[in-house]
């Protein structure tokens, strides 16, 4: 079997698991999520679900509302991750510190790497082949693949800078370039490739505040400019010309709440003072700032797109917002058991069920896609 | 090789038994020849009867006072309504016809019971009986309906009835016409006929032949029966497993049979039957069966010994062909799948029926059902024989 062609982006799979969460940093994509909210481009929703029952990986195709069911994978794969290729080539298996590479969905997958301890979390450079995995001592495994998945470069890297900073948090960006936080509050830009080829860090420091970041956000229509979440407030980067374009700071009674990669970069504080929930974004050379219904709580999961923000609630709904002023726009409710997909403008739901039972909700209509019985043909005797 | 009647099936094991004790029986042997008209549910019955009468004929030559009632029963009033003269000539007839009787049913080969389920009229139609002698034919008819209601002792007064119209006396067969002796009157020789009928139950009753109680042990012989029970099947093994389930179904049927005489071997059966085999574990299967079939049906009575209850054990046999609506489900908690379908089948059914009493019946029956039918939505089929065994109860009667 070939994976999709059509996965522009990385589509992770959340899977029963539950990890702990990874270092003190955020790095990339983190493995640790169990929902399905972690797909990196929902919006091109496609989502994927490991089946307990028949041990298989569902590919659900929200765009064209179709699902597919992979070859056996035993039952072990429970514990495994899985994160297809963006050219769908090829698919990795996580299995707690292995990374894998399965070509064919019926084929052994073959070892590709493998860290001192579990992995965590991964970063990739979008159409450049170049991944970062992360494990829990924040070592990085760098690797170079070509487009079916062949190891073209290697080469694992310690937290630890000859000057004797360490790594704090990260994010991949286009050209593999990777950047990171140091504990001195300052940035670095890695080359990924440099690095694999010299097999030792290379990268530049950059000119930065001095601030520690806790969050790196890669703006896809910005190749160059990241979205921070610092201690002192939120940021808008850019490392070509190292300068801060744009600045929210928060003060003592404004809390980050959340952060999010669904879609477009973003992020939500709270004002305890006020009571008020607000949401952070990029746009342009300014962070934009708009309020949030006060009753949303915090978020479970969140999907931007630079108009509507999605929002999963503890209480298992979804709302649609109009961030221009904050409208409630539609509210999908869901039974607690549902695993949930954020995605543009539509909500795929994977249920608990032997027999197999996927809805995939819109908010324009009161349609409800439902796929289901799709187990059926794998299910065995209990 | 699987899907076969299975050979576990304790029915087929006593259906074996049963065939070859009950046709190593010499008196089994003897039903065919002398019962001329091919066999009837109460050819037994007749058999025990004509044995009782030729035990009865045996000990009235041996009695002082054959004609003398002492133990009370239906035939005895007749009896205790005679004066002395017909006492008397009562005890020199029975000296006179025992011998002859005697050697008629020693030679009742040349006899033929013909059972008949027409009234049976006198030559003018005005009164009904319950047989007919033909002694020109060396033929009794007897009225299969009446025959299989009556007691065993009236059974006996009629049959030996009939049976002294074949014997000769002074040159000519006794007949019910006109006075003899004593007997005055048109019809005093049938009052002497059934009085001599009525000697011989008696004496079968005083000697212990026949049971002094009027047994309320169930007859077979009877036209209608509605039965019903339980039990369970086996699918087969591929059909099982492409279900998801195991093997083995509960069944519960119920149904009707009807014999044109109560004295039929063959009739015709109507019966329903509901299979189900459901498993909840993770999921919940339910593969469930609910058919009609329309049988042809032989009975018999392989038995034919002393003891009333075996004697009285009915064997079934019953082949046709079945309706039948199928339904598979999967269920969780977020859905049914369902297919529905129809199927055709052919059915085969041995059935044993032990009698109770008032007219009640248990019942083990082996079937064997072949049904193949198609569940499209989930691509199982199922080509081969499944088999069943039932226990259950039924209840007979005539109208």
């Amino acid at each position: 079997m070939r994976f999709p062609s059509k996965f522009i982006g990385l589509l992770v799979i959340l899977l029963c698991s539950c990890r702990a969460a990874g270092p003190a940093g955020n790095f990339g994509q983190t493995l640790s999520q169990e929902s399905l909210n972690s797909l990196l481009s929902p919006a091109q929703g496609q989502y994927y679900h490991f089946d307990r029952y028949v041990q298989r990986m569902l590919h659900v195709d929200a765009v064209a509302e179709t699902l597919q069911v992979s070859d056996a994978l035993g039952a072990s794969f429970k514990e495994s991750y899985w994160v297809p290729s963006e050219t769908g080539a090829y698919a990795f298996l996580i299995e707690g510190r292995n990374v894998r590479i399965k070509n064919q969905i019926d084929e052994p997958a073959r070892d590709v790497l493998r860290l001192g301890d579990d992995l965590v979390s991964y970063a990739v450079a979008p159409t450049d082949g170049v991944y970062a995995w992360i494990d829990t001592n924040l070592s990085i495994a760098l690797l170079q693949l070509d487009d079916q998945g062949q190891t073209l470069g290697q080469w694992t890297g310690g937290p630890l800078l000859p000057s004797g900073q360490r790594f704090a948090a990260g994010e991949m960006l286009s050209g593999g370039r990777m950047l990171l936080s140091l504990d001195s509050h300052e940035l670095i830009l890695v080359d990924c490739l440099a690095s694999i080829q010299a097999k030792a860090w290379v990268f530049s420091k950059l000119s930065f505040a001095n601030q520690t970041v806790k969050w790196v956000g890669r703006i896809s229509s910005q190749p160059d400019r990241v979205l921070l979440w610092t201690n002192t407030g939120y940021l808008l980067y850019d490392v070509k010309t190292q300068t801060t374009v744009a600045t929210i700071a928060l003060t003592e009674s404004q809390v980050g709440l959340f952060s999010s990669k669904l879609g477009q970069p973003h992020l939500g504080f709270q004002d305890l003072s006020k009571g008020t929930l607000s949401l952070v974004y990029p746009e342009g050379d300014k962070l934009m700032t708009v309020s949030l219904p006060e009753t949303l709580g915090e978020p479970v999961a969140s999907f931007f797109n630079g108009t509507t923000l999605l929002v999963q609630t503890a209480q298992h709904k979804v709302l649609k917002i109009r961030v221009s002023d904050a409208l409630v726009a539609a509210t999908l409710s869901f039974k607690s058991e549902a695993r949930l997909g954020l995605g543009e403008d539509k909500v795929v739901a994977v249920y608990d069920s032997p027999l197999g039972y996927i809805t995939i909700q819109r908010f324009d209509s009161d349609e409800v896609t439902v796929l289901k019985g799709f187990n059926r043909p794998y299910v065995q005797r209990p | 090789m699987q899907n076969k009647l299975s050979p576990r099936c304790p029915t087929l094991l006593v259906l074996l038994l049963f065939w070859i004790f009950g046709t190593s029986s010499t008196q089994m042997a003897e039903a065919s020849t002398f019962v001329g008209n091919g066999g009837s549910l109460l050819d037994s019955d007749l058999r025990r009867t004509l044995e009782t009468i030729k035990r009865a004929v045996q000990a009235s030559l041996k009695s002082s006072a054959p004609c003398v009632c002492t133990v009370a029963s239906e035939q005895c009033q007749l009896l205790e309504t005679l004066n002395e003269a017909q006492d008397n000539y009562c005890h020199a007839m029975v000296q006179k016809v025992g011998r002859p009787l005697l050697s008629l049913l020693a030679e009742k080969s040349q006899l033929r019971f013909v059972w008949t389920d027409e009234t049976l009229t006198d030559r003018k139609g005005k009164r009904s009986f319950d047989a007919i002698a033909q002694p020109k034919d060396k033929q009794i008819l007897i009225d299969t309906e009446r025959f299989a209601k009556v007691s065993e002792a009236a059974r006996v007064q009629l049959i030996s009835h009939e049976l002294l119209h074949m014997v000769v006396i002074e040159g000519s067969n006794m007949s019910d016409d006109g006075p003899h002796g004593p007997f005055s009157g048109d019809d005093g020789g049938r009052q002497l006929l059934d009085t001599l009928g009525a000697v011989y139950a008696s004496l079968a009753i005083d000697q212990g032949i026949l049971s002094r109680k009027v047994s309320s042990l169930s007859h077979p012989a009877r036209s209608f029966y509605l039965f019903g029970g339980g039990g369970s099947g086996q699918i087969e093994t591929a059909l099982a497993r492409s279900l998801l389930l195991g093997r083995e179904e509960t069944v519960n049927v119920f149904g009707g049979q009807w014999f044109v005489e109560p004295g039929s071997r063959w009739g015709l059966g109507l019966t329903h039957r509901q299979q189900r085999i459901n498993e909840t574990s993770v999921f919940t299967r339910s593969f469930q069966r609910s058919s009609w079939d329309v049988s042809a049906i032989y009975r018999l009575r392989p038995l034919d010994v002393e003891s009333e209850f075996w004697s009285r054990l009915q064997w079934q046999f019953q082949g046709g062909v079945s309706h039948s609506w199928i339904r598979y489900s999967m269920k969780d908690s977020y859905q049914e799948l369902v297919s529905e379908t129809k199927a055709i089948g052919i059915l085969a059914e041995s059935r044993i029926l032990l009698p109770l009493t008032y007219n009640f019946w248990v019942y083990m029956s082996s079937a064997a059902e072949l049904a193949p039918f198609r569940l499209k939505e989930f691509e199982i089929a199922s080509k081969t024989w499944h088999t069943q065994t039932i226990f259950g109860a039924a209840y007979a009667f005539s109208f």
